[in-house]
């Protein structure tokens, strides 16, 4: 019985493990903020391989106060630039959220005191 | 004459001296601020070797900021001993972030690699607010990147690859990624004046670095 349960989560990890090796390639992406006049100026570049479909989210916070969110998708790579009206004397945070292919990556973010 | 004056003067003194009040009836109350520096030359006094040796140290110690704080703002490759970017691992990827967000940003120029396969063609390009992106595909449809990025306002995030191995170059040490299978790309990624840059592409390590090592500022 035990070897049979063994076996079981085996091949459930092997059938696990399948799709998470197929879809190995290497991806990149890079988020910026910076500040320009009155302006916050978020920027996102995903790199995947070729075909490779991409869907990305940029959402720009100030403290715990969401102020934008953008959405774009793409294949092969992608590239966002999208520009926000802010108030300065505040820390802001850019969190960019990549899927590719349907596999989530953490999420990542830049923050910046806007003087 | 001379005698008459002198026991005249002596006389005088002593009338003046008996008309001062005696050192019991002299109540008088020093400031705190004299005190304190009254108690400062005794303590001065009591040991002067340790306080010549606490100037000395601190007179030390102040030449050494002044003169290193000189030559940071001044020599750009001292200065990026300090600060530089550094690699954090994530559970889906690595994220390279800069070490000082205070650090002006350095302006990215049109670097570019020098030296390329035959048959990589440069399909697109852009700058912006991030650094530079060239993107290049070759004969077979496949697509490669080469990416400068700027420092304190980008992170720069690299997944689905092997952990990084350390790789000398003529330029400098790098980081290569491995791609996962021999169809993956690899990728390679190294810093120069606080700019980072990295190189996409299904290519074997010392190709990577071949390319690297001419990566040129293109007018």
């Amino acid at each position: 019985m035990r070897k049979r349960a063994v076996a079981l989560v085996l091949v459930v990890l092997l059938v696990l493990a399948v799709p998470v090796q197929a879809m190995s390639r290497a991806i990149s992406f890079a988020p910026t903020l910076s500040f320009s006049g009155v302006d916050a100026v978020c920027v996102l570049n995903v790199q995947g391989e070729s075909g490779d479909e991409i869907e990305a989210t940029m959402t720009l916070w100030r403290g715990s106060t969401r102020v934008a969110t953008w959405y774009d998708e793409g294949t092969t790579y992608l590239r966002m630039r999208e520009i926000e009206s802010v108030p300065n004397g505040y820390t802001y945070t850019l969190k960019v959220d990549v899927t590719i292919n349907g596999v989530r990556y953490d999420q990542e973010s830049v923050s910046k005191y806007f003087s | 004459m001379e005698q008459i004056l002198r026991q005249a003067a002596c006389e005088a003194s002593q009338i003046l001296m008996a008309g001062l009040p005696t050192e019991e009836q002299c109540v008088y109350q020093f400031s705190p601020a004299f005190e304190k520096k009254m108690a400062k030359i005794i303590r001065h006094n009591k040991h002067p070797l340790a306080y010549r040796f606490v100037t000395r140290a601190a007179s030390i110690l102040l030449a050494l900021i002044l003169s290193g704080t000189a030559w940071l703002s001044v020599d750009a490759e001292a200065r990026e001993k300090f600060t530089s970017w550094v690699r954090q691992i994530r559970d889906t990827h690595f994220t390279y972030s800069f070490s000082d967000e205070n650090v002006e940003s350095y302006e990215v120029h049109n670097y570019r690699p020098t030296l390329l396969p035959e048959d990589w063609e440069e399909i697109d390009s852009w700058t912006d607010e991030g650094g530079s992106v060239v993107v290049y595909m070759d004969s077979v449809g496949k697509v490669s990147y080469f990416n400068a990025t700027q420092s304190s306002k980008s992170t720069f995030s690299v997944g689905e690859v092997k952990k990084p191995v350390d790789v000398q170059m003529k330029i400098g040490k790098a980081e290569f990624f491995e791609g996962i299978t021999q169809t993956d790309s690899s990728v390679l990624v190294w810093s120069k004046n606080n700019i980072l840059f990295s190189l996409t592409a299904q290519l074997e390590c010392s190709e990577l670095v071949r390319i690297a090592e001419s990566v040129k500022i293109v007018k």
